[in-house]
């Protein structure tokens, strides 16, 4: 059975947000300035696309205060690591002629 | 929306680079702590090697034992598990092995030759990794290299008050780079 695209994650940006976040381990979380580091974003931008990965539930954002300065967190659910796996598939599927257009 | 073969073979390949690139930071992150802790203790165990050499041996000895247990600790305090804790600390524990054993089969000659091939070894190591793992790796490498050389060259009588302040100060810096990376 062929699989489907999964638009949400596809947007460039927001499949190298996926993509960082899934070369931690299962309890890891990277630091928003790290992950904007990686994916090469402003924080603007990449505070946009991380609300609407939070939003379905593909990320978990925890905020806390490190010697009183404020600091952000981000890490995969296990939902998101699936999302992602599921689209990579798809996309690998597309490459081997399986499925796509 | 139907996604062509050319936008999948450019999101895998996007895919693959950042995981590349989360990688290598990730790597920066994890040693940039482990460098300053070894930074310190090459500061001082050269520093007193120079200063008061007929201690060197012990006081090298306990700064050995200080920077494998500081590995396990920091290791399990940076990623919340003993398990990378005690990585960390037998990797630690394995360079000294290496160290003291080739220090057996070699026999240098004198104390010069046992304190510049420590470094070198450092130098190696993390230049290899740079290659694979990170450019700020490969930099560190080869600057410690050449400082090491050019101390054991050219200021063969201090030169443990050269590794102190030349060598230390490397890896200081070099853990503070990679933690601003």
């Amino acid at each position: 059975m062929a699989r489907e695209a999964n638009d949400l994650i596809h947007q460039p940006l927001r499949l190298k947000i996926m993509a960082a976040l899934n070369s931690l381990a299962a309890r890891e979380s990277m630091e928003f300035t790290r992950l904007r580091s990686v994916v090469e974003a402003t924080d603007g931008n990449l505070g946009a696309h991380l609300s609407r990965l939070e939003d379905v539930g593909y990320i978990a954002i925890e905020k806390e205060f490190v010697d009183k300065k404020p600091r952000t967190r981000v890490a995969l659910t296990r939902e998101g690591r699936k999302a992602l796996a599921m689209h990579v598939a798809y996309l690998r599927d597309i490459l081997d002629g399986v499925g796509g257009p | 929306m139907p996604i062509s073969t050319e936008e999948a073979a450019e999101a895998l390949k996007n895919i693959a680079l950042v995981q590349r690139r989360a990688s290598i930071l990730r790597g920066y992150e994890r040693g940039a702590p482990h460098v300053i802790l070894w930074g310190l203790i090459w500061v001082v165990g050269y520093g007193l090697s120079d200063v008061v050499p007929s201690i060197a041996g012990p006081a090298w000895m306990a700064l050995n034992a200080v920077g494998v247990a500081g590995s396990f600790l920091l290791g399990r305090a940076t990623l919340a598990g003993a398990r990378y804790g005690l990585r960390f600390a037998a990797v630690s524990a394995t360079m000294l092995a290496f160290i003291l054993a080739t220090y057996y089969v070699m026999k240098p000659r004198d104390a010069v030759q046992f304190g510049a091939f420590p470094p070198l070894l450092v130098a190696t190591i993390y230049t290899v990794v740079g290659i694979w793992r990170g450019a700020r790796w490969a930099a560190s490498g080869v600057v410690l290299g050449v400082c090491t050389v050019a101390g054991f060259a050219l200021f063969k009588e201090h030169f443990m008050l050269w590794m102190a302040a030349v060598g230390g100060s490397t890896l200081l810096m070099t853990g503070f780079w990679l933690r601003r990376a």
